[in-house]
């Protein structure tokens, strides 16, 4: 059963310093024509072959969605209303940033559906966005929230700590800033440098200081203290809402529900059968190289990053396929169910054991070293295994 | 063939003067292998020579050439490293020659290990025929080094032929002069069977195979033979020649080399240096040997996989069976578990070795910082040799330790005689005396601790005097030293395989600066780490490696899992080359660290 749908758009104004996304600048209409064509002709090939009928979430990503303008926006979220039946569906999310945003386009897609915004914000000092290669300032931020709140209350920023020359001070007032935004819920990354990236660049040039992992600790940690006292939780590693404005579609990729991305290097993760339903559906061009006859307990697909591949006459796009056995399966929902403050179960430990009986030691090891703590029941990260994360996935997944 | 139509020689150099190449061109010339065949030095058939260029094992070939005079020529070229670390292969190359063809670099001139292996063919009393190389670069200045030649070797260099092994310039002049001058082998073909085994190799399928010089008599396959030192006997399974490939012949006589293939299965039971005779009516006394050889730097290597222990073993019995300088004993540390300590001729000699043993056998190892053999003499009477720190007696119970000392002979361009004074007396080097070879070129000697040498002292030369600077150097006798282990700390706890043996006055600023480069090496863990170093119970230096806060793939949603995920795979790969020390996950470098530190 497919929950989750999540539909791409590869297209910004023009790129950030620090990303390495599947995106790129477009300023050619005629490209993002043919690509709306594309994706929309794929959201009715799934429609019609019963693959959306039980979609909770629906999550239009990117790139920047706003980027392609009310219209674009408008016929694709139309085409969506016609594919899949919105009265269930719990969480239908835009994401935009602050330049590309305005009061139509929030009032259309509200009319037609979306009820979520995620907002790239990144931070409300100006020098910091410069330095991000970010193309609007904090005013616009704030004009862009104006938009949102006159439609939606439930809204989300993002925000990047760890930017080059970013003091506390700056990274205190982006956070107070958002939450004086009436923001519902609020993404904290550390700033990654990332090979291939202008900033990556800047930084081997020595024209640019490197992140700092202490700054960023720090900054880190100072976010949960802001974000908690004003009454939010965190309930994911990077995520912090007040309770209820959790967002449903992104705790789907940590709880092992299957989800369809479609659109430019967009991923699913799918059970075999859903996985064949697809390629006979003509959402992915088969791939030959992956045997399914021995069967898989999850198959995770990703679309090549083509962007003209999405164009109606090209047909069917080709994927890169990965098959998990039930092991690897057990040991995934483990290590992407710790990134949540809700852990995962003893029983679902215990569970795992069953097959990879390692398992329940790794979970001791990690208790010993302080990086997960035993909670009613559960297993929960504690705050030093949120900040070493990788220390507890890389334990966990280590065993596949 | 006839003993007089026989030249047994070989071709000595300094590493790097263009011997491999003119051994090559020698083989196009006598048309020995086919173009179609060559490949850039035939000789070097190791991957690692080639890849590095440089000749490690000697190599023996038969050459058919027919001389200016009408005849035909049986030549027996037998190739040999250049490098300070392998003057032992050479001399056992030499015992089997008459003559040497002394290879120097025209742009070069005279350097230290043509000093030294002239010096070895001179003792040989062999035949020296100077050939000037690379007479064909821009730079080349074939005056200058033949009165180098002269005036430092003692050589005459009148008729030194100028030659280039690229273009195959004086070749032709080069083997006439093979024939005109390196005497005809001599020996009594009517005479019992002598033959010297000076290398030896294993096959799986013919089991040990000997290059042997015949010196008397003759061998045919199907002889029982038998080897004099050792006493054992085999039947002789094939004689041949090698053009480079082996070649079967019915009969080797006198002056010939060959191979000789024995069948046996056991590495161990022929040895290097033996002399082979009939099994009846044999010779009475054997060929005077070689000297065995002696190990001067020790290292430990450990497997980083504990399972890997026994395949080290079987390798390092493999790889010396034709490397008689390689010796090893179990050795345990507390840090890296089972592996054995292994003595080398010299630092390059160990990284081949470790080299060889990685690639050829599959093995991943960790080699810990070089040792010399120091002679520790305690209070109560008795003395001891220590290879490892590991090994050195406890303060209280010692009387006073021995190290040893080298003679080491540079050769440099006088512009960087204060530069090599200042590096070598900083080293704890005694100027001992100089002289000019020519108005450019002098040699400077020195007596300094053989583990001074080791200690990154060859790069740190090389880098002084702009890559001018040549060295070769030769054991001269054990002086007492004021020498303290100084050990290494991490998180509290000493870590054996990082201790190191040096001298008091050094221990200060060593250990300051190898805590400072550990720093460098240990990645941040979850906790923070001190890195201590001490003499004894007394803490000289301590550096921190500050606890890791912050390592999380923090964006994680649809597409991101597959790629973080293979990240993490990553991660832990990197983490299987480290080693677990208690609680510290320390990288293979830390343990080598110790070479790379510039105390000053």
């Amino acid at each position: 059963m497919i929950e989750g749908l999540y539909l791409h758009i590869p297209f910004c104004a023009k790129r950030c310093a620090y990303c390495d996304f599947a995106t790129e600048a477009c300023h050619d209409d005629a490209r993002m024509d043919a690509y709306i064509d594309g994706l929309s002709l794929a959201i009715r090939r799934a429609s019609r072959a019963g693959l959306l009928g039980s979609i909770k979430t629906i999550y239009l990503g990117g790139g920047t969605p706003s980027y392609l303008g009310t219209r674009r926006l408008n016929s694709l979220v139309y085409l969506i209303s016609l594919s899949i039946n919105l009265e269930n569906v719990e969480e239908f999310t835009v994401e935009a940033n602050p330049d590309s945003i305005d009061e139509r386009m929030v009032k259309d897609l509200f009319a037609l559906g979306v009820d979520r915004f995620s907002l790239g914000a990144q931070s409300f000092d100006d020098e910091v966005l410069s330095a991000y290669g970010r193309i609007h300032d904090a005013r616009q931020i704030e004009r862009a929230v104006t938009c949102i709140k006159g439609r939606v209350e439930n809204f989300s920023l993002d925000l990047i700590c760890g930017g080059p020359g970013q003091s506390m001070q700056s990274w205190e007032d982006s956070l107070e800033r958002a939450l004086a935004s009436g923001a519902k819920h609020i993404s904290i990354y550390p700033l990654t440098l990332e090979e291939g990236t202008p900033l990556f660049a800047q930084v081997e040039a020595g024209t640019c200081a490197p992140p700092d992992e202490d700054a960023e600790a720090d900054m880190m940690e100072r976010a949960g203290e802001v974000l908690e006292a004003a009454g939010m939780h965190r309930y994911e590693v990077a995520s912090y809402a007040y309770p209820g404005f959790e967002s449903r579609h992104n705790s789907s990729y940590w709880s092992g529900v299957e989800y369809l991305g479609l659109g430019s290097g967009a991923a699913s993760m799918l059970s075999c059968e859903d996985y064949r339903a697809c390629i006979d559906a003509g959402l992915f061009a088969p791939d030959f190289g992956c045997d399914l006859s021995k069967g898989a307990a999850r198959v995770r697909v990703e679309c090549e990053t083509d962007t003209t591949a999405f164009n109606e006459s090209l047909g069917a796009p080709h994927v890169q396929v990965e098959t998990l056995t039930d092991a690897q399966a057990q040991l995934e929902d483990l290590m992407l169910g710790m990134r949540k403050s809700s852990g995962v179960s003893l029983e679902q430990v215990h569970h795992a054991a069953a097959i990879v009986p390692e398992v329940s030691g790794v979970f001791t090891s990690l208790e010993e070293r302080g990086l997960v703590a035993e909670k009613q029941g559960r297993y929960v990260p504690t705050k030093r295994g949120w900040l070493c994360g990788n220390e507890v996935y890389g334990a966990i997944w280590g065993l596949a | 063939m006839e003993p007089s139509h026989i030249r047994n020689f070989s071709i000595i150099a300094h590493i790097d003067h263009g011997k491999s190449t003119l051994a090559d061109r020698v083989l196009e010339m006598t048309h020995t292998v086919s173009e179609r065949d060559m490949v850039d030095q035939v000789l070097d058939s190791m991957d690692i020579e080639r890849e590095r260029g440089i000749t490690i094992k000697s190599q023996a070939v038969c050459v058919l050439y027919r001389a200016d005079d009408g005849e035909t020529y049986q030549f027996n070229l037998i190739d040999t490293p250049g490098h300070v670390d392998f003057t032992y292969e050479v001399s056992r190359s030499l015992a089997a020659c008459e003559g040497a063809v002394l290879v120097v670099d025209a742009t070069q001139g005279v350097e230290a290990q043509t000093v030294a292996n002239a010096l070895l063919a001179m003792n040989a009393n062999l035949e020296i025929i100077p050939a000037i190389n690379k007479v064909d670069l821009p730079a080349a200045d074939p005056e200058r080094v033949r009165s180098e030649i002269e005036d430092g070797l003692q050589i005459p260099a009148d008729d030194a032929v100028l030659t280039s092994g690229k273009s195959g310039l004086g070749v032709h002049e080069l083997l006439e002069a093979v024939v005109k001058r390196i005497p005809a082998p001599t020996g009594d073909a009517s005479a019992p069977l002598k033959a010297l085994i000076f290398d030896s190799y294993f096959d799986a399928y013919r089991g040990v195979v000997a290059l042997i010089r015949i010196v008397d008599g003759s061998i045919h396959a199907k002889d029982k033979v038998r080897f004099m030192q050792t006493g054992n006997e085999c039947e002789v399974e094939e004689v041949g020649v090698r053009r480079p490939a082996e070649t079967p012949v019915d009969e080797l006589t006198i002056g010939e080399v060959g191979y000789l293939v024995t069948g046996l299965k056991d590495p161990h039971l022929v040895k290097v240096g033996d002399t082979v005779t009939l099994a009846k009516k044999g010779a009475e006394e054997p060929l005077p040997g070689y000297r065995d050889v002696k190990p001067m730097v020790y290292t430990g290597l450990f497997p980083i996989d504990a399972d890997q222990y026994p395949a080290l073993r079987d390798a390092l019995d493999k790889l010396s069976l034709n490397d008689p300088a390689l010796i090893w004993e179990p050795e345990t540390s507390q840090a890296l578990g089972f592996g054995f300590r292994v003595g080398f001729l010299g630092l390059l000699h160990m990284e081949v070795v470790k080299e060889r043993l990685e690639r050829e056998f599959g093995l991943d190892l960790i080699a810990t910082a070089p040792s010399v053999e120091y002679h520790a003499y305690l209070t109560d009477g008795t003395d001891l040799m220590v290879h490892s720190p590991q090994d050195m007696p406890d303060p209280s119970s010692l009387d006073h330790i021995d190290e040893p000392f080298v003679v080491a002979d540079i050769i440099v361009p006088p512009d960087y005689i204060g530069a090599v004074m200042e590096l070598t007396t900083s080293r704890r080097g005694e100027f001992k005396n100089m002289q000019y070879l020519s108005t450019t070129t002098v040699e400077l000697k020195f007596e300094m601790p053989l583990s001074e040498v080791i200690m990154d002292y060859f790069d740190q030369l090389k880098s002084r005097t702009k890559g001018y600077a040549s060295l070769d150097y030769d054991v001269c006798g054990y002086h007492p030293s004021d020498l303290v282990k100084l050990d290494i700390l991490l998180a509290g706890n000493p870590v054996d395989a990082l201790s190191t043996i040096v001298h008091r006055d050094a221990a200060y600023n060593r250990g300051r600066a190898l805590a400072e480069r550990l720093k460098g090496i240990i990645p941040q863990q979850l906790f923070e780490v001190p890195i201590q170093a001490a003499v004894g119970a007394r803490i000289i230096a301590r550096q921190t490696v500050r606890a890791k806060r912050k390592d999380v793939l923090a964006k994680c949603y649809g597409g991101d899992i597959s790629r973080k995920r293979k990240l993490l795979e990553k991660q832990k790969e990197g983490k299987k080359r480290m080693k677990s020390i208690g609680n510290v996950e320390v990288p293979q470098e830390a343990f080598m660290a110790i070479l790379a530190v510039d105390d000053e």
